[in-house]
């Protein structure tokens, strides 16, 4: 039998603050134009792959 | 990358490609796992194919990540005053977890992981019906899958699993919509 998918634990202490941290960090935080673009054509790419068996209905 | 690959969902009456990638663990969790979580509503797995293959496979589940204390109520007040914006502070934030993620050894290498991961955040940012601010993935501790990750801005929520057979990270979707 496969590892069964681990549960994400409650934070506490130093991980608790590391996390907020990281959060405040990125509250302000942009990727750039070409990571936007490039998550942009993937997700395309994948909506295109999922037309034949409407796996993801696009309404 | 071929042009010519299909997204589905898996089933029970889908008929699953031949997939072998160099791990047994995950080759063993697509093959015997996946469906079952799929029946109990606790995970859904997407299948890239071609018409005669597995390309890649991603198991998505619900998910969150909460904060229990800090070491300090006068830090936890202060840095979460500065994490988040007024009258959004919660101990509490809703995510989906990449539970496993597979890529074909034919087809290692070549953009379908990335791929996928660009797809769930567009997809959890702008086409989810609910919040949604994290992306956590339980990925196998093995150097090159933790690259990957690191490679795609996630960071470790932890260091008590560094000694573990999988490690959990995370990614902020925040930074996709600024």
């Amino acid at each position: 039998m496969a590892l069964p998918i681990k549960e994400t634990p409650v934070l506490i202490g130093k991980d608790a603050k590391n996390f907020v941290e990281e959060m405040k960090s990125t509250q302000d935080k942009k990727i750039s134009a070409e990571e936007q673009l490039r998550i942009k054509d993937n997700y395309e790419k994948m909506m295109k792959a999922s037309k034949q068996y409407s796996t993801f209905a696009d309404d | 990358m071929t042009e010519n690959f299909f997204l589905v969902r898996l089933s029970p009456e889908h008929i699953i490609k031949p997939f072998r990638c160099d791990d047994n663990d995950l080759n063993d969790f697509f093959h015997n796992d996946a469906l079952p979580h799929a029946i109990q509503l606790l995970a859904v797995t997407y299948i890239l194919e071609s018409d005669s293959e597995t390309i890649a496979f991603f198991s998505l589940l619900n998910d969150k990540i909460s904060i229990s204390d800090m070491p300090s109520k006068t830090m936890w007040k202060k840095l979460i005053s500065k994490a988040m914006p007024e009258r959004k502070k919660y101990r509490s934030y809703p995510a989906v977890k990449l539970g496993r993620l597979g890529v074909n050894d034919s087809y290692a290498g070549k953009g379908y992981g990335t791929m996928i991961l660009d797809f769930i955040k567009e997809l959890f940012v702008y086409k989810n019906r609910t919040g949604c601010r994290f992306i956590t993935v339980d990925a196998y501790n093995d150097v090159n899958v933790l690259k990957f990750y690191q490679k795609n801005d996630f960071k470790f929520l932890t260091t008590k699993d560094e000694k573990e057979q999988t490690r959990l990270m995370y990614y902020d979707l925040k930074q996709v919509t600024n």
